[in-house]
């Protein structure tokens, strides 16, 4: 069987990748002791250095410079070689990674197939519960070294993307992690990334240069500094406390820009959307149809045909974004570029709810979380106003996120018809994530469309990349037919640089540590 | 002044009712406000990943025996290990105390080493034209948010002039901002109580028995009315230190300051029970302390209060 890592992209991406391993490995000069970074993030780990404590940012914007995994999925949504050079699956369930050779931990011991194992029976063991690294690898039964730099994963169902997936796996040194166990290890974390820790504060995080790292950097010294306040991290980097920002708004750009800063601004791998809940979990634990004016398709059509998604993306989003029109980002693999987002026309909205019977238009309360995107209060303030001026009256109610999750996991009932949603690629940037967490396959779901669950079922087991990707792309195309939300904006990542900063380089969030340089 | 043992044992008494009304209280709020189990594993999680952490946790059980044992876990100091990563709950609020304290102490002085001055300035003369101007300037400072001053301290002084630094809590310099943002918050009321205090000490007879026998304005001002009008500011200082603590809380998030506020505030955002209760259990004794030493300077400053046995 062809590894997967050649077969996928072709000779362009396969290029790409070799360049990207030459990239990291090359990078072996000592780094300059003289000098340090200073990044202001909005949160450190909550779970410090436990690499399985969770998933995504914050956190990721530290373990990036301490951990590394198997695998990165780079900004096409193509996983690339990290501790892990090449893959391949030797029978529909079973992957093998082979491991790159010569990686040493910051402690001084060996990358081997040990580090790998001894992750997997901890996110097995059942003492990991609450970590999400579980939910992303509930799929895999089962793994074993084959050899000390290869090891063997067993799948319960074929898994086209686990070289993906597996990017949440990082990797620990396994006789420390024996001994600190998850505890020790969150205050004592040792990985193969390009910085090893000195110590880890309540508000800062200190770290210098590992130079026996596989992918060594060229700064001696970085500093992690947790400012939750995205006022005082402008303030901060404008000052020269910081050199590095995270989570900026639109509102910043100018500001930053204006003191001869820069803002690095990329795509986020979400959509922001209005779900339109279609089905409920009943006490029997079944999907059932929910009776709401949104199981008519023409409602659901006139919702999205009723907001201006292109005046968001440019007004509020300052046009860094772009209107989306389905669950994905171009990042995103499978990704539809034919499906285009719903023009914003209100005639045609206001002629599709008098068509399905209600010409005197709806009215509906939504229940939102705000605060956890750029602009996202006001785009859904604009939302709302769109609405109305198609008859569709929306009243916004604002919740908190722990009582979002507890009506998303159905412990609590919506009070509203509707609520905000946000269509997340990542980890793996793939977008069958949201489309399986989003159907008839998971018991929270809020839509079950038996055209999407067939098509689902068809990509879980497709190995050939160019048929997953066209059948990713069909599910996009019936989302966008049938919408089950409103599909808003893509999301984007603003992060602000000094200008001492040199090639500052980030991939959902996940920072090139090691190709930082300071002017 | 003799020790009075029957007072002590009153006090500790109310001290326990005190506390176990507030951890009581915050134990069934903070059922309210979501399952930290779903919190902890997220929207990508499953039913029965939920389900073994709510069994791990003990959130499985019920609430009436959730809250026995937290109260005989409580007894033993014993707040658990925090959801975010198990560390112990109650060692990591007292890591944050110190910090925490120390800003507050710095503001009180900051706080007097203002108020006092300017507001008997301000309160010996109330009707001069620039002292109607200061007390106008008072005026609209309290009505300022900290927060706000904090953020206009931090444009002016860290990233204009690049004076001082704005985040971090290393060395004395890092001190100044977040302590001057704090006392912010108290500064203009008591400066308005400190000169109210005074105005009307200056229309006492004392004052005017004092000027008769030749005391000078200052001396009126400094040694007969300003020690009389502070009493009122001591009881004031006291009774805001609650108002302090929260206002640190604003204060820490803005300056990165690693105290018991900011953890608070990162705690509840995350549902970390265990961590929430400790913290509170901490400020709730905090204030209760500081109540108690403000009522014991009182009954130094003011010799009716000895006399009266209060």
């Amino acid at each position: 069987m062809i590894p997967a890592f050649f077969s996928r992209g072709g000779l362009f991406r396969g290029a790409a990748a070799v360049f990207f391993c030459i990239g990291l490995a090359g990078a072996t000069s000592a780094a300059d002791m003289s000098q340090t970074v200073r990044v202001g993030v909005n949160d450190l780990p909550p779970g410090k250095g436990n690499p399985f404590s969770a998933l995504g940012s914050p956190s990721i914007y530290t373990w990036s410079a301490i951990f590394d995994s198997l695998t990165r999925v780079d900004d096409q949504g193509i996983a690339q070689p990290m501790l892990a050079v090449k893959w391949e699956n030797t029978d529909p369930k079973t992957w093998r990674f082979t491991l790159r050779d010569g990686v040493k931990f910051s402690n001084g011991e060996a990358l081997t197939s040990a580090a790998v194992i001894a992750g997997f029976e901890y996110i097995k063991s059942g003492k990991a519960g609450r970590s999400p690294v579980v939910g992303e690898m509930r799929g895999v039964t089962a793994a074993k070294a084959v050899s000390d730099n290869v090891v063997e994963f067993t799948t319960g169902r074929p898994d086209p993307i686990l070289p993906n997936r597996i990017a949440a796996l990082k990797l620990v040194a396994p006789k420390h992690w024996a001994e600190k166990g998850p505890e020790g290890y969150a205050t004592e974390p040792v990985g193969t990334g390009s910085y090893k820790l000195v110590s880890w504060d309540a508000n800062k995080v200190t770290l210098e240069a590992f130079d026996g790292s596989w992918r060594a950097p060229g700064v001696g010294k970085l500093e992690i500094i947790e400012l939750p306040e995205r006022s005082a991290r402008v303030q901060a980097l404008l000052s020269g406390q910081v050199d590095i920002v995270t989570g900026l708004s639109t509102d910043d750009i100018p500001v930053i820009e204006g003191a001869g800063y820069k803002v690095d601004i990329k795509p986020a791998a979400q959509v922001m959307s209005l779900a339109l809940p279609l089905v409920k979990k009943n006490a029997d634990k079944k999907l059932v149809d929910l009776d709401t004016p949104f199981k008519d398709v023409r409602v659901r059509q006139a919702l999205n045909y009723a907001v201006d998604k292109e005046g968001i993306a440019k007004g509020i989003l300052a046009g860094h974004a772009k209107a989306a029109g389905q669950g994905a980002t171009p990042a995103a693999f499978g990704y539809n570029p034919d499906v285009s987002p719903f023009p914003y026309d209100p005639a045609k909205a206001k002629a599709l709810l008098a068509e399905a019977g209600y010409a005197d238009g709806i009215s509906f309360e939504a229940e939102v979380v705000t605060g956890s995107f750029p602009g996202d209060s006001e785009i859904y303030q604009k939302m709302a106003q769109d609405m109305a001026a198609a008859g569709i009256k929306v009243t916004l109610r604002r919740i908190t996120f722990p009582d979002w999750l507890s009506k998303y996991l159905g412990r609590k009932s919506w009070e509203g018809q509707a609520f905000g949603m946000s269509w997340n690629s990542a980890p793996y940037i793939d977008s069958i994530r949201p489309i399986v967490l989003f159907s008839c396959f998971n018991p929270f779901t809020f839509t079950c469309d038996a055209n999407v669950r067939g098509m689902v079922i068809k990509a879980n087991g497709e190995f050939d990349p160019a048929k997953r990707k066209a059948i990713l792309r069909n599910i996009h195309k019936a989302n966008r037919a049938a919408p089950p939300a409103v599909f808003l904006v893509e999301q984007i990542d603003l992060f602000g640089l000094s200008g001492k900063v040199k090639d500052f380089k980030q991939t959902n969030r996940w920072i090139a540590y090691h190709d930082i340089s300071i002017n | 002044m003799s020790f009075d043992a029957r007072a002590v044992v009153r006090r500790i008494g109310v001290l326990a009712v005190f506390l176990l009304s507030v951890v009581t209280l915050l134990f069934f709020l903070l059922q309210l406000t979501g399952d930290p189990a779903e919190v902890m594993v997220g929207d990508s999680g499953t039913p029965e990943q939920l389900e073994q952490v709510r069994k791990q946790y003990g959130f499985d059980r019920p609430l009436a025996e959730q809250y026995v044992r937290y109260l005989v876990n409580l007894a033993q100091f014993d707040f658990g290990v925090s959801f975010a990563n198990d560390q112990p709950a109650f060692s990591l609020v007292m890591d944050r105390v110190g910090p925490t304290l120390l800003l507050t102490f710095l503001s009180i002085i900051a706080t007097l080493a203002i108020a006092v001055p300017l507001g008997a300035w301000l309160g010996a003369r109330p009707d001069a034209p620039e002292r109607i101007a200061g007390g106008i300037a008072v005026y609209i400072a309290q009505g300022v948010p900290g927060f706000v001053a904090g953020l206009l301290m931090i444009q002016l002084f860290a990233v204009h002039l690049r004076w001082l630094p704005s985040i971090g809590h290393e060395g004395v310099a890092t001190w100044i901002l977040p302590t001057l943002t704090l006392a912010s918050f108290l500064a203009p009321k008591l400066t308005r109580v400190v000169a109210a205090n005074v105005t009307e000490a200056m229309r006492e007879d004392y004052i005017r028995t004092a000027r008769a026998s030749g005391a000078g304005p200052s001396g009126l001002l400094w040694r007969h009315a300003l020690p009389n009008a502070l009493l009122g500011a001591t009881a004031l200082v006291g009774a805001q230190f609650a108002f302090l603590i929260s206002g640190a809380v604003i204060t820490e998030v803005i300056f990165a300051w690693p105290g018991l506020g900011w953890l608070l505030v990162k705690a509840t955002t995350t549902l970390d029970f265990p961590v929430i209760q400790a913290a509170v259990f901490v400020i709730a004794v905090l204030v209760f302390a500081v109540n108690t030493l403000t009522d014991v300077l009182f009954r130094f400053i003011d010799p009716r209060l000895r006399t009266k046995g209060i």
